[in-house]
């Protein structure tokens, strides 16, 4: 990576000498015989000129490109993503998925949108480098199901000449957008612009399978290989630019009151940028020796049975883009960045890029909370609540799929929970060990009142299960995005049903054996496209367990986790009545003869039943037991274990004590359980606790009486 | 008279009405238990022989509200049937119940017995019905179509807004603009009670318009008044909300000592709905004076 920055820099001149160059690559065919090896292994270099005309809310670019068939096929054909044609009209796959789903409104950011409003992106010309016009091939391509016969957000171009294993193609595109108004993710409002997904980009070519290049749709992100990148960035004089990468020239053209900002970046699979005039920016520096001290790095090299020295982390510079009535949050940014780069770098890797951007976007410009790599989105409000974790989560969040989409590039139009649901689970162990439980952020009129809702606190793992318990029955979690039965049922599934299902992961292999799946997953896969079969292959052989049937019933099956403790009581034995034989006659015990003899007995016995009921239709695997605690009276304690797969199990004992209670799954490994309420059973009620909040329920509904009363 | 003397002549009339509050707060503790009653039997049910239960003492446990919501997802349209019934009967016991305190609060020095009470609830039951029953199209004008012009004219202020603090202002002034239309509506139709109550005049219409003209003439000073009561039931929820956050928790005794700070509350908002009346009252025999000497 610093080879390629010192000759990005050694570059600078010549590039400011041209207004818009050309790119230095010429073939008198286009395509480049070179093997593989020398793209780098990677199948993408971009250079792209990008001038932006605020008037007319255009971006005018130049993109040269050079794909590189890494594979053993022969590649026909390129295919690419047109994402800001899901923009253009109601008929993309994008409106249509929003339209089913009634967002209308939202989806602009609660602003109008006005006849010319609509975004979309054109090709004017896509020729391979000095040779053939690859433009009369052109093709609007519908992969995916249901069909959106009117979309136009992925197309392809015929090669003249199929492309060998190890051959690259040039392509000279020149295209021309349109910029939207604040839709999801991209779009301008007033004089601020978010730029993601704006350039016209291959999709991935998988060996044996073809290209990867799913449409945009509502409930999906993205998926790219990685590149190298340098983009020139032309904006009005006065707009403060953040981009991906690092800026490495600037150039101010006076007369045309314009700047050309240069950013590059190596290895990286998407390029975003922003543009301000009222961005205030602000550069901190993350100091590993300052962040991180030697018991911390000895405790989780100990951990991950990794030497010191492979855990240690980089120094990295921290830019933030932020919104002048957001300043006073500036320090607060840094922070949350700072305990996600310190975490997230101990835990899965070092953050490998020398510059992280940090951008708090434009107001109405739709684009907070989103993952770029090397820059994100987080999103504030003027009025944030000190006591919440929020913005903190956004920030840690978005940051972390710099390492979970970002270096693990995983397929989000296909398995979106491989980056959303691994980064939920890492986002709230991140909060928890730097910020601990957050308060609701309670608000009226956007005022918060944390001065009375600061006590109820909450951490990230209970939202999470609150959502995985209502979406367990909705689909599974491996599922394409755009497949989803609602965007509801995508986001709880592939967010927080996936950490919830990650979480019972941990607790079932332990949490230094997890560190290691995860640390183990994220450094095999980091520049690489790991799947859901990946991951699994990973959690077997670090745990040398076989997960699979866990993965079996929590992501890929819809099925609900909940076993119950359904009775758990205690009787004492009795004397019994009746008529028996004893010595060889027949004599009967007489009620009162029973008694008696009861009232003689000083050590009282109990029979004793439990009984455990498997109440939802998921279930562990072979070799699983579920624990069962059962605790009597005296203080006495068994444990038993179930296999689980029955509807039932009984476990009766005889013995001095009655029982206190009976609890299955005692240490919560199974946190995706549907009620954790029922796992345990008591002898006694226990009031108290159910008594404070049907108190607190009266005075609930004694108040909106009033207040209904003293209205008429 | 000043605002401010009407207003602790107001004062001193509720304070000696103790009885009359303890009435009204017994009353919507009855009838809250009602409502209440089912829920807090589920929440027995669910939580009373779970460990879960141990947990809820001291902390609002997210787990266990999950639990409670997956247990009883299904019966939420049922929930909500049953909760939106037992606000109608509210309101209409609520109709009732004003015929005595205002009766009660017209009663020169006297403080009026349970019968008495009573008495005044039938008096002007039918009346108060009349009135509630023309107030429900009034709400639905002012608050639904006026208050939703407000909302639309506010959201198209800040349409073209470039930050978001006018955003933020908007929204205040729309809770402002909600807050405001409810106080004078309710401010005018307890006018018209009082004018029902003590005038005895039977026609609601009539004695709607004749508060409408006679209130509506010193609109500000009844409203500088309205907003007086308002600011004393601010101060009272204020400083149940200070105490409730430092009030411990966690023990069976504390929990009984929250629960007779927050009736101590409810009470405080009977006497506060009381001194709304007390302060009209005082009002409207200061605008009738100059009306009889005529």
């Amino acid at each position: 990576m610093k080879k390629s920055l010192i000759a990005t820099l050694l570059l600078l001149p010549l590039l400011a000498l041209a207004q818009v160059p050309e790119p230095a690559r010429a073939a008198a065919t286009g395509v480049n015989a070179a093997p593989a090896a020398a793209s780098g292994g990677m199948p993408l270099h971009y250079e792209i000129w990008v001038t932006l005309d605020p008037e007319q809310k255009m971006l005018h670019g130049r993109e040269a490109v050079r794909w590189t068939n890494t594979s053993r096929d022969t590649v026909p054909d390129i295919w690419f993503h047109l994402y800001w044609n899901a923009f253009k009209n109601e008929e993309s796959a994008f409106m249509r998925e929003a339209r089913q789903e009634d967002f209308g409104a939202d989806m602009h950011g609660d602003t109008d949108v006005k006849d010319g409003d609509w975004g979309w992106i054109d090709i004017d010309a896509i020729r391979l480098n000095g040779g053939a016009d690859l433009k009369p091939t052109m093709e609007f391509m519908l992969p995916d199901r249901p069909l959106h016969p009117r979309d136009q957000t992925v197309m392809r171009v015929r090669l003249p000449k199929p492309l060998a294993p190890g051959e690259s193609a040039d392509l000279q595109i020149a295209f021309r957008a349109r910029i939207p108004r604040t839709v999801r993710r991209s779009g301008y409002y007033h004089d601020g612009y978010f730029i993601g997904q704006w350039f016209p980009k291959p999709g991935v070519y998988q060996e044996g399978r073809g290209w990867n290049c799913h449409q945009y749709h509502l409930n999906s992100e993205f998926f790219a290989d990685f590149a190298d990148f340098k983009v020139h960035i032309t904006v009005p004089e006065p707009f403060v630019v953040g981009a991906a990468g690092r800026e490495i020239a600037t150039r101010r053209d006076g007369k045309a009151g314009t700047a050309t900002h240069t950013f590059a970046q190596e290895r990286i699979h998407d390029f975003a940028w922003t543009a301000d005039p009222d961005y205030v920016r602000l550069e901190r520096d993350f100091v590993a020796a300052r962040e991180v001290s030697e018991a911390e790095y000895r405790e989780v090299a100990g951990a991950l049975r990794l030497p010191v020295d492979q855990v240690r982390l980089p120094d990295v510079r921290m830019v933030l883009l932020i919104n002048p009535e957001h300043r006073a949050q500036a320090e607060r940014h840094f922070k949350a960045l700072r305990a996600a780069l310190k975490y997230y770098g101990l835990w899965y890797g070092p953050y490998p890029y020398a510059q992280v951007t940090m951008v708090d976007p434009p107001f109405r410009s739709g684009a907070g909370g989103m993952e770029y790599q090397t820059l994100f989105t987080a999103g504030t409000r003027v009025l944030a609540t000190p006591q919440a974790n929020d913005p903190e989560m956004v920030i840690i969040h978005e940051f972390g799929h710099g390492y979970w989409y970002g270096l693990a590039a995983s397929n989000e139009f296909e398995e979106a929970w491989l980056d959303e649901g691994i980064n939920t689970y890492s986002t709230g162990k991140v909060l928890a060990k730097a910020y601990g439980a957050g308060s609701v952020p309670l608000n009226v009129a956007g005022i918060p009142l944390t001065r009375y809702t600061g006590p109820f606190k909450y951490s990230d793992l209970e939202m999470d299960r609150m959502a995985a318990v209502f979406a367990a029955r909705l689909d599974p979690v491996q599922t394409a995005s755009w497949r989803f039965s609602s965007s509801m049922s995508y986001a709880m599934n592939v967010y927080m049903r996936a950490a919830t299902n990650l979480r019972t992961l941990e607790n079932l292999i332990g949490k230094e054996a997890m560190l290691r799946v995860m640390r183990t997953f994220h450094t095999r896969f980091r520049f690489r496209h790991p799947t859901t079969r990946d991951f699994i292959a990973v959690a077997n052989e670090v745990s040398g367990r076989d997960l699979t049937w866990l993965f079996d019933e929590l992501f890929l099956s819809a099925r609900e986790w909940d076993y119950g403790v359904t009775r758990a009581g205690s009787a004492e034995i009795r004397a019994p009545r009746g008529v028996f034989e004893r010595q060889g006659k027949r004599s009967e015990v007489t009620g009162k003869a029973a008694r008696e003899q009861d009232r003689k007995t000083k050590a009282k016995r109990y029979a004793t039943r439990v009984r455990v009921e498997r109440l939802g239709e998921a279930r562990p695997g072979p070799g699983v037991r579920l624990k069962v605690l059962v605790v009597f009276a005296n203080g006495a304690r068994k444990v038993e274990e179930w296999d689980g797969q029955g509807r039932w199990i009984d476990f009766v004992y005889e013995g001095p004590s009655r029982i206190r209670y009976a609890q299955v799954d005692p240490d919560a490994v199974f946190l995706v359980d549907r009620d954790l309420s029922n796992n345990s059973c008591t002898a006694e009620a226990r009031s108290a606790g159910p008594l404070r909040w049907s108190a607190r329920l009266l005075f609930w509904v004694q108040n909106l009486l009033q207040f209904a009363g003293s209205l008429i | 008279m000043s605002n401010l003397k009407l207003f602790s002549k107001a004062l001193g009339t509720t304070a000696r009405q103790g009885r009359l509050a303890l009435r009204l707060w017994a009353i919507n503790l009855l009838f809250s238990l009602l409502v209440a009653a089912p829920f807090a039997v589920a929440i027995q049910g669910q939580a009373s022989h779970s460990l879960a239960a141990d947990s809820l003492l001291s902390r609002m446990d997210v787990d266990w509200m999950t639990d409670l919501g997956t247990r009883f997802q299904g019966a939420a349209p049922l929930v909500m049937g049953l909760l939106l019934a037992a606000l109608l009967l509210y309101l209409l016991l609520a109709v009732f119940l004003n015929g005595g305190v205002i009766g009660g609060l017209l009663r020169p020095g006297a403080r009026p017995t349970l019968a008495e009470f009573f008495h005044d609830c039938g008096l002007h039951f039918w009346r108060f019905l009349r009135l509630f029953l023309l107030s429900i199209p009034v709400y639905l004008l002012f608050v639904g179509l006026l208050h939703g012009l407000v909302a639309r004219l506010l959201r198209a202020l800040t349409r073209q807004a470039a930050t978001e603090w006018p955003v933020v202002a908007a929204s205040v002034l729309r809770l402002l603009a909600l807050l405001l239309l409810l106080g004078i509506i309710s401010m005018f139709l307890d006018y018209i009670k009082i004018g029902l109550a003590a005038g005895k005049r039977r026609g609601v219409l009539k004695e709607t318009g004749r508060m409408l003209k006679l209130v509506g003439r010193r609109f500000l000073k009844a409203w500088g008044l309205h907003l007086l009561a308002g600011l004393a039931f601010v101060a009272l929820t204020l400083l149940y909300l200070e105490v409730a956050r430092v009030l411990p928790k966690g023990t069976p005794p504390l929990l009984l000592a929250v629960f007779l700070w927050q009736q101590f509350y409810v009470l405080g908002r009977q006497f506060s709905k009381m001194l709304f009346f007390a302060s009209e009252i005082e009002l409207y025999k200061e605008l009738q004076e100059p009306a009889q000497t005529t």
